[in-house]
């Protein structure tokens, strides 16, 4: 093995470590929001403030655990991003266009996923003495936050899905059928639009649709790229060790 | 199969989305009989029945493309993509007048939870259609070069595939929302 496959074989270990990175992002949702907040599913938008005040006051000590380790787990979402956008800048030729655009996207996305916990943690931080009305507005701007930044995220897919149809790679670095996954889980996401409009039924914030469908579609993305890109990381490094 | 089995994929993935729209159709009728009944009493079948005929026809003309592409009959086959992008607009077009007229009767996404399907599904598909008139715009351009060989004419099914897909998903749309339940 010549210097430079040395060199690359340790470089796609380390994006291998950032793809896995996705998985932590998965777990730790499910442990912080699912066990220790208990926002799984959220609080209904119907709720008066102050039954809502009511929750942030009785979990204050798990939201503010659960938050930590959200803040941890969600600042993955950069880095699992990243091990798929250095996939892309290997399918890509000439101006690498769409992995910029990832680039700034992913980065852009970045913010939405923190903002959540941190704003949660402010909330927790004295429910007992905060008028319940900016409980209510804080919570409602939480689940906005991160159910209504759906477009940023389709777009990512489409980039994704993009990308993998203009592979050159003989064979492609990820198989064919990601570029419909993604593009498939692009047009699942977009009923997020719909929380603006309702407080109960299947597309309020907290629905079958705008909250549980589009949850396990997004984060069952996350989880299923992770893999594939651990395997595409794999013909990364063999493709370059054939033509070097 | 037509197309590449990717598009399946994708297709397949829409339609566990919509049919978990129509049970939660189905669900909500059941728990307000006289609201869906009444809501569907104020929807203008026409309309609905217009949109049937323009969604079957660019059907035939998509269809009626991808055997002309087999045939290699390059002007056929971007005719027919050309009428069924045609009909796609006539669709939105009809969709224009139809919420145009709810919205001056007054009745919007919150008037109640049979009109708020009814904006949200109709709305959901009508984005399908909207990516539907994308693909086909790309058909056309795509097939316009003519040399049909197996890879593009593969493309080609695949695209087309999707299209068949925005028609059954507006003929399941059309039965739930117009018809069930009417005299």
């Amino acid at each position: 093995m010549d210097k430079l496959s040395q060199y690359l074989a340790r470089d796609v270990g380390i994006a291998k470590v950032l793809a896995y990175s996705g998985i932590a992002l998965v777990i730790s949702l499910i442990v912080a929001q699912g066990f220790l907040m208990g926002f799984i599913p959220p609080p209904s938008p119907s709720l008066s403030a102050e039954e809502l005040a009511q929750i942030f006051i009785d979990r204050k000590i798990g939201i503010r655990i659960g938050t930590m380790i959200e803040c941890i787990g969600f600042t993955f979402w950069g880095t699992w991003a990243i091990s798929i956008v250095v996939c892309m800048r290997r399918m890509e030729r000439g101006i690498p266009v769409l992995t910029y655009a990832s680039i700034a996207n992913a980065g852009g996305a970045w913010v939405f996923f923190l903002l959540m916990p941190i704003t949660w943690a402010m909330i927790a931080f004295r429910p007992e003495t905060m008028d319940p009305k900016f409980i209510q507005i804080m919570n409602d701007y939480v689940w906005f936050i991160f159910i209504l930044s759906w477009p940023p995220f389709a777009v990512f897919m489409i980039f994704i899905a993009t990308a993998i149809f203009r592979d050159h790679n003989v064979p492609t670095i990820y198989p064919r059928w990601v570029a419909f996954f993604n593009l498939w889980c692009a047009v699942l996401i977009t009923p997020a639009a719909l929380i603006e409009f309702v407080k109960t039924g299947p597309f309020a914030y907290d629905g079958l649709i705008s909250f549980w469908f589009i949850y396990i579609v997004f984060f069952g993305w996350i989880v299923v790229m992770s893999f594939v890109t651990v395997k595409a990381l794999n013909r990364v490094a063999a493709g370059a060790a054939t033509t070097s | 199969m037509p197309g590449e089995e990717g598009v399946w994929l994708f297709i397949g993935g829409d339609l566990i989305l919509f049919t978990l729209l129509f049970a939660v159709f189905l669900h909500m009728r059941g728990e307000q009989l006289t609201v869906f009944t009444e809501g569907r009493a104020q929807l203008n079948q026409t309309w609905g029945l217009i949109n049937t005929l323009l969604m079957l026809t660019s059907s035939w003309c998509v269809a009626t493309a991808i055997q002309a592409a087999r045939r290699h009959q390059v002007q056929v086959t971007v005719r027919c993509f050309g009428g069924a992008l045609a009909c796609g607009l006539g669709f939105w077009i009809v969709k224009c007048f139809e919420y145009s007229e709810k919205l001056s009767a007054g009745l919007t996404i919150t008037t109640n939870d049979f009109f708020m399907l009814y904006f949200i599904y109709t709305g959901i598909h009508l984005v399908h259609v909207t990516i539907g008139m994308g693909v086909l715009t790309a058909l056309i351009f795509y097939a316009r070069s003519g040399d049909f060989g197996a890879t593009k004419l593969r493309n080609l099914e695949s695209g087309a595939s999707f299209w068949h897909l925005v028609d059954l998903l507006w003929i399941v749309l059309f039965a739930l929302l117009y018809l069930v339940g009417a005299p």
